[in-house]
């Protein structure tokens, strides 16, 4: 694992309240090699964006307990100093937010905020930045990008500002692109658009990325390989095609018979039960109180076990 | 373009305003019980005196032919005789507003250049030292009326520590430069007397800083609440993750949100100052609006208390049609238009 | 039973977990209780009034007198506690009389819109355009000073502040399902407006109120300052520390101790009224 891009190792993430301790992200660990595609997938709540935010430190260390290492080209991103965090974000690894109505700043313009994006991000000049700023829009395939530059975000229609977001991603050339369910806020064929735009071009550059999603039909077409999260713990890892054929976790298996189809016969299912309380978890596997193939050996802590080439879960039947 | 259709909207809408203000004001001072001429002139005056009063300001017409009347002078900049004075109300009005408008500006300028800073160190420290010591500055200075930190300042820097004058507006040996402008410190730059420029700011501080006290806590607390909830906001996540600067963050990119509702804020600051104004007048002896404006309030002086009230009212209006330009100025989205003013 | 204990004990804990809440809790408790209790508690409660005692005039602070005498001798204390029973009745008074008028005004505007709501929101501009102290000072200047008329003024200038409240309040409610809900399956509008949007605007209502205590004291003690309200002999702290102010610096008592009186009963409702505001929000 150590040859990966991006490892990470059994983060543990703790958040103090004043009825107690929540235990958040519990022993997450996964690899991401140069130029990959991973999506990250799961329900809402269940840690996948706070391990994105966990990978460009922007979580408030004094509130939020964080443990484990997330080895980045050998250094630890745990353990950065903020000032060493300037060299990493938006630099090496950058992010795309999901809500571009929110995620821009009312009340500066599109141009100087990829303004600032480039400059902070390679240190150029404002003329230099101006250049770049244009022709990264452009590519985007933003109409009349001088236009946009000096526009405000309100000025711009949804999927206007998302290609925008995308664009402040990718402008500075990162390694390592976490993008954080992008476009779920738009409808559902400019998402589409937002996702294959996406895809064309981190692949042209060469980046990995990591595909936050909820999702499924998203990660069948734009990612490699998939992780399954739930509760907090990653519970299913392996290729797209793998998972999708043979799901080996009562989880996964219950996600995807909840996507609805357009062929076959029945309505998509639900889950039974609610997403796991993190003040007072179950013991072991947290999926358990919903499992319906749940037995003792559950109640302690499952390791990811390998059930298939580069295919691996997290479950007391599989041991 | 927009900008101006904005700024002629706000500035019809406040005329609409200042014309119902007028009709309020008058209204209250004529249907009100006791006759003010009677108390004008006093118990002792004679039937006759009163009635004659009462024809001269026209109390014996119909109140709306006195409406008319009223406002038909006030176009023309007559306000009346002030019954206290026995000299137009305008006069008085011309001569005292300047050194009270004067005052305001000077405490507004210390509301902005303190409260905002303060407001912006104690968001940017969240839960440290300076922000505890911000919230009890903040406590304190909006839990007294500006009288009370009026008498505490006198009390303390002018006789206890005599740093500054105890009253007035310039020491005796001083003479105003030739007015130009109405306010004191600017005609004293204009004229090059920096000497008295200097006694004049030595006078003026006190009193500004007991009117400014509470608009500074709540410009303060307001800014940090609002700057607060913006660190907070995706924006600022999304700044972070780029690795804007702490600095442009703070100074910039939150703070320009942040201000928005401060401006809108510091709008219903200008009311505070201006009916604050009559009561630091009071305790420091400034030659202001205020001293008519009690004196024609004690002394039931009809055309002086509508006359100040309209005054105050029209200066209160512009004041926040300028807070409106700038928070138009500051906010693109009602500059453009996507946002009704 | 049970329930309802619970709920106040963790509405207690939330309460009590901000220092200043419970600071400020403390210090209206016992201003209010002090008030209640005035005759009982203060040394010398025949000062409230007119009374001389000449020989023991202009005493600064010592033992007998907590906090001196006065220009005829009365004893500075009892006369700040009854300052204080005045003060709270007029709050109690001006906010029991403003607040259902304004909410009223507020909400059949909010609610209704169109034409009652310009007009009604009109004429409320038209008050706040006057710089509240001022409306009221002139209000005060035109009427004979006294409690009633005090009061009166003071409640001219504040119902349109709750008016704005419940108007804002009203109107985006408007849209919400459960109000149009409560209008398909046909609710009369007093239902609506009393059972569906009142209860959902009483917090920010309450909050105001509490706040309002506080200031309600500052305005009406800014117009005894100036002679306008109450008049000598019952004691006001406006007009107590206005007497003071002309024997500064040497009877520096007569205005400090009333002035420090005011600045406590305001700090100590505006850090209740922190207290309840950060409570309610946390309670939706």
């Amino acid at each position: 694992m150590s040859d990966a891009m991006l490892s990470v190792e059994d983060v543990h993430l703790r958040v103090r309240r004043f009825e107690g301790v929540h235990h958040i992200l519990k022993g997450v660990s996964f690899a991401v090699q140069a130029g990959e595609r991973l999506a990250i997938v799961g329900e809402s709540g269940c840690g996948k964006s706070l391990t994105a935010r966990v990978l460009l430190g922007l979580l408030d260390r004094k509130r939020i307990d964080i443990s484990g290492v997330a080895r980045f080209n050998g250094t630890d991103l745990l353990g950065l100093a903020p000032a060493a965090w300037r060299g990493v974000r938006g630099r090496r690894i950058a992010m795309i937010f999901q809500d571009p109505s929110t995620a821009l700043n009312p009340v500066f313009t599109i141009g100087d905020q990829l303004r600032t994006v480039i400059r902070r991000g390679q240190g150029v000049t404002r003329a230099e930045a101006d250049g770049q700023a244009l022709a990264m829009l452009e590519a985007v395939a933003i109409p009349d990008p001088a236009r946009v530059l000096a526009a405000y975000p309100f000025q711009l229609s949804g999927g206007l500002a998302q290609r925008v977001l995308i664009a402040m991603a990718l402008v500075n050339r990162p390694e390592l692109i976490v993008a954080d369910e992008p476009g779920t806020a738009l409808d559902v064929t400019v998402q589409e658009q937002t996702l294959r735009l996406m895809h064309r071009l981190t692949a042209e550059r060469g980046a990995a990325v990591i595909l936050i999603t909820h999702n499924l039909g998203v990660v069948r077409r734009f990612a490699a390989r998939i992780c399954v999260m739930y509760g907090g713990s990653i519970v299913e890892q392996g290729g797209v095609d793998d998972i999708f054929a043979r799901p080996a976790h009562p989880y996964t298996q219950a996600l995807l018979r909840a996507v609805p189809r357009l062929t076959g016969a029945g309505l998509p299912e639900g889950i039974d039960g609610s997403v796991p309380d993190y003040l007072s978890p179950p013991s072991g596997c947290r999926f358990r109180p919903r499992c319906p193939r749940a037995i003792d050996a559950c109640a302690v802590d499952q390791p990811l076990l390998e059930v298939g080439p580069g295919h691996q879960v997290a479950c007391g039947r599989a041991a | 373009m927009s900008v101006w259709r904005f700024l002629a909207r706000r500035l019809v809408a406040s005329l609409f305003v200042l014309a119902g203000v007028s009709v309020l004001i008058f209204c209250l001072a004529r249907v009100i019980p006791g006759d003010p001429a009677r108390i004008a002139l006093g118990p002792n005056a004679e039937r006759e005196q009163v009635e004659a009063m009462r024809h001269e300001l026209w109390l014996d017409r119909p109140l709306a032919e006195q409406y008319v009347r009223f406002v038909g002078g006030a176009l023309r900049g007559d306000l009346g005789i002030s019954l206290y004075n026995h000299r137009p109300v305008m006069e008085t009005i011309r001569r005292t507003l300047p050194v009270t408008v004067e005052l305001i500006l000077a405490a507004a300028v210390l509301t902005a250049l303190i409260g905002v800073p303060m407001g912006i160190v104690a968001a940017r420290w969240r839960d440290g030292a300076i922000d505890n010591i911000t919230r009890l500055i903040s406590l304190l200075g909006a839990a007294a009326p500006s009288f009370v930190w009026a008498i505490l300042l006198m009390l303390g820097f002018a006789y206890t520590l005599q740093i500054f004058p105890i009253a007035g507006r310039l020491s005796e040996a001083m003479h105003a430069p030739p007015s130009v402008t109405g306010l004191l410190l600017v005609d004293c730059v204009i004229a090059g007397q920096w000497a008295v420029l200097g006694d004049g700011l030595r006078h003026i501080c006190l009193p500004a800083l007991a009117l400014s006290l509470s608009g500074i806590a709540q410009i303060a607390r307001m800014t940090r609440a609002n700057m607060v909830e913006v660190y907070d906001s995706a924006h600022i996540e999304l700044a972070r993750a780029f690795a804007f600067s702490e600095a442009s963050m703070a100074l910039k990119y939150a703070l320009r949100p942040a201000l928005i509702p401060t401006l809108t804020l510091f709008g219903l600051q200008i009311a505070a100052l201006l009916g604050n104004a009559f009561l630091v007048e009071a305790v420091f002896g400034y030659p202001g609006i205020a001293q008519f404006g009690v004196q024609a309030i004690l002394q039931k002086d009809l055309n002086g208390i509508v006359g100040c009230v309209l005054v105050i009212a029209a200066a209160f209006l512009a004041a926040n049609v300028a807070v409106d330009l700038a928070v138009a100025f500051v906010d693109p989205r009602i500059r453009l238009g996507a946002r009704r003013g | 039973m049970g329930e309802f204990k619970t709920a106040l004990r963790r509405a207690w804990y939330r309460f009590s977990r901000n220092a200043g809440s419970v600071v400020g809790l403390a210090i209206v408790g016992v201003i209010v209780l002090a008030a209640l209790f005035a005759p009982l508690i203060t040394p010398f409660p025949g000062h409230a009034g007119g009374a001389l005692d000449i020989l023991n005039a202009n005493h600064p602070p010592d033992g007998r007198n907590l906090l001196g005498t006065d220009l005829v001798g009365r004893d500075l204390f009892t006369r700040i506690i009854y300052g204080y029973r005045l003060s709270l009745f007029m709050a109690v008074v001006v906010l029991a009389l403003t607040v259902p008028v304004g909410v009223a005004v507020g909400l059949a505007a909010g609610y209704a819109g169109g034409m009652t709501e310009a007009v009604l929101m009109r004429i409320t501009d038209v008050f706040l355009a006057v710089p509240p102290l001022v409306l009221a000072m002139a209000i005060m200047g035109l009427l004979p000073p006294s409690l009633i008329y005090g009061m009166m003024a003071v409640s001219l200038m504040w119902w349109p502040w709750y008016a704005r409240l419940a108007f804002s309040i009203a109107r985006s409610l408007r849209q919400e399902g459960y109000v149009t809900a409560a209008e398909v399956i046909g609710a009369s509008t007093w239902h609506v407006l009393l059972r569906e949007i009142l209860p959902n605007a009483m917090p920010s209502i309450l909050t105001k109120m509490t706040l309002d205590v506080g200031f309600v004291i500052l305005i009406a003690s800014s117009l005894s300052f100036l002679g306008l309200g109450v008049q000598p002999p019952t004691p006001d702290l406006g007009s107590m520390v206005a007497e003071g102010a002309g024997y500064l610096p040497d009877l520096w008592w007569l205005a400090v101790c009333p002035g420090v009186a005011i600045l406590l009963v305001i700090l100590g409702t505006n850090l209740l009224g922190d207290g309840i505001r950060d409570l309610l929000e946390a309670e939706r």
